[in-house]
């Protein structure tokens, strides 16, 4: 017994040759399997799994669709910039100011209608009217009294127009509140024809035709100079009167910038 | 120039104290354990590396089935993933990791319906015939083929005494650790781990 107690307190110690044997025998390791398969399960018990990819199944239709949309998109934005930048989309037909069109250009180009101060205020009780009527179309305005500003299809709208307008006119109502609101319809006139909205609206009471685009004029007189160089001096002249008769508005500086002093001077003369 | 090197290899010094430590090597088992509590994976791969030896090894010897020591063992380091949260570092991890080793051994054998004796009172009878094995001439001959002399010696041990040796061999625990393992009082602890050393000894000079 002594004995046992002194080898335990040997082998306790470390100095025992039976420790020695047995790490000297074969040491055994678990499987490489073993060991993978217990460090996934420690991987995955502590990295949170992640979302299980939704697998998408790319349909047959799916690259033609999205190539059209792109197509469409980049189309519409191209087309939306332009109308934006005030280009013209399809560049406006070169007015022709050859002899046997120039005619033609007189008829076609409808001169725009001076606005004068009464019909401003025809078009404002247009409008006043529109606005009380709840914007209809179909109400009969004030402006109907203006014929030789209406189309023909538009005559008989306006008889009735009249027709319905004038015991209002008549009334003191009206007058009242003409007199109240002039101030407020002088500054309105001013900024009338500034705003695009109000602007529509009058030349479509009036039936303002506003042809001529930007860059037409300009091009009428690239037509002329060209007509001036080429020899035609007699066809250019007449048409720098056409010119002047169709784009009353059009600065004398811009003119002699394009043509050039010294055209511009003949042409006058 | 020497600057020059001497800047280098404290460079290159301290690069490897980072890579150790990243590895693991200056943690103990607890701090391991802790930082894969708080999600550190590779915590848990250097504490699997220190231990997945010997508690094989454990295993191995204490079932004496290698199919079924793997599926212990396996079954051993999932508890420990499982129940985590509620490892408590004041207790030694190596206590930890063997308890729950030895219990599910225990599970598992009761589940198979096999006898495991508690006393060592009631082992005489197993004594005398594991030492009439160990002194079986065929059997330590078939046995030492595969696995050596020391290694059928153990085999022929009883359960609490190979259990008790493999823990101090294997774990290096001390008696009074082994006896927290095993769930018995140092002195029993103690008298087994005599008994066994005694046996293994007798074993081995050809007593």
């Amino acid at each position: 017994m002594v004995n046992e107690e002194k080898e335990l307190d040997d082998y306790l110690e470390g100095n025992s040759e039976l420790s020695n044997q047995y790490h000297a025998s074969a040491m055994v390791e678990p499987s490489e399997r073993l060991n993978e398969k217990i460090l996934s399960a420690a991987k995955d018990a502590v990295i949170p799994k992640h979302k299980k990819k939704v697998l998408v199944h790319k349909s047959p239709w799916v690259r033609p669709v999205s190539i059209a949309a792109m197509i469409t998109l980049s189309v519409s934005l191209v087309v939306t910039m332009q109308q934006e930048s005030g280009q013209p989309l399809i560049s406006a037909p070169e007015l022709s100011i050859e002899p046997h069109s120039s005619t033609a250009l007189s008829e076609e180009i409808v001169m725009p209608q001076t606005v004068t101060a009464d019909d401003d205020i025809l078009v404002l009780d247009e409008l006043e009217l529109r606005q009380r009527n709840g914007g209809r179309a179909d109400v009969p305005t004030a402006s109907g009294a203006v014929g030789s500003s209406r189309s023909e299809s538009n005559t008989d709208v306006m008889k009735d127009e009249a027709a319905i307008i004038k015991p209002a006119k008549k009334g003191t109502l009206k007058q009242k509140a003409r007199s109240k609101e002039t101030e407020k319809r002088v500054f309105a006139k001013e900024h009338l024809l500034k705003s695009a909205p109000m602007e529509a609206d009058v030349a479509a009471s009036v039936n303002f035709k506003p042809d001529l685009q930007v860059g037409q004029g300009e091009k009428s007189l690239l037509k002329i100079k060209s007509m001036w160089e080429a020899g035609k001096y007699s066809e250019a002249k007449k048409g720098y009167q056409e010119f002047y008769k169709t784009h009353p508005g059009f600065s004398v500086e811009k003119i002699k910038e394009i043509l050039g002093p010294d055209l511009y001077q003949a042409l006058i003369l | 120039m020497y600057r020059i090197y001497l800047c280098l290899f404290y460079f290159s010094l301290r690069v490897v104290r980072y890579k150790l430590c990243a590895m693991g090597f200056n943690h103990s088992d607890e701090e391991l354990m802790l930082q894969y509590v708080a999600g550190d994976a590779v915590a848990f791969e250097s504490l699997y590396s220190r231990h997945k030896g010997p508690v094989y090894r454990y295993m191995l010897r204490l079932c004496r089935n290698e199919a079924v020591a793997e599926e212990l063992f396996q079954e051993v380091w999932m508890k420990l993933i499982k129940a985590r949260e509620n490892y408590i570092a004041s207790a030694k991890f190596t206590t930890y990791l063997y308890k729950l080793a030895h219990n599910l051994f225990i599970d598992h054998y009761r589940k198979q319906n096999v006898r495991i004796v508690e006393d060592l009172s009631v082992e005489v009878d197993d004594i005398e015939h594991e030492q009439q094995l160990a002194n079986n001439p065929e059997y330590l001959t078939q046995t030492n083929q595969v696995m050596g002399k020391l290694t059928s010696l153990l085999e022929s041990l009883p359960n609490e005494q190979r259990e008790v040796f493999l823990l101090r061999e294997e774990a290096g625990m001390t008696v009074s650790e082994i006896a927290e393992t095993v769930g018995v009082n140092n002195e029993a602890a103690k008298s087994r781990l005599r008994y066994a050393i005694a046996k293994l000894r007798s074993g081995l000079n050809g007593e």
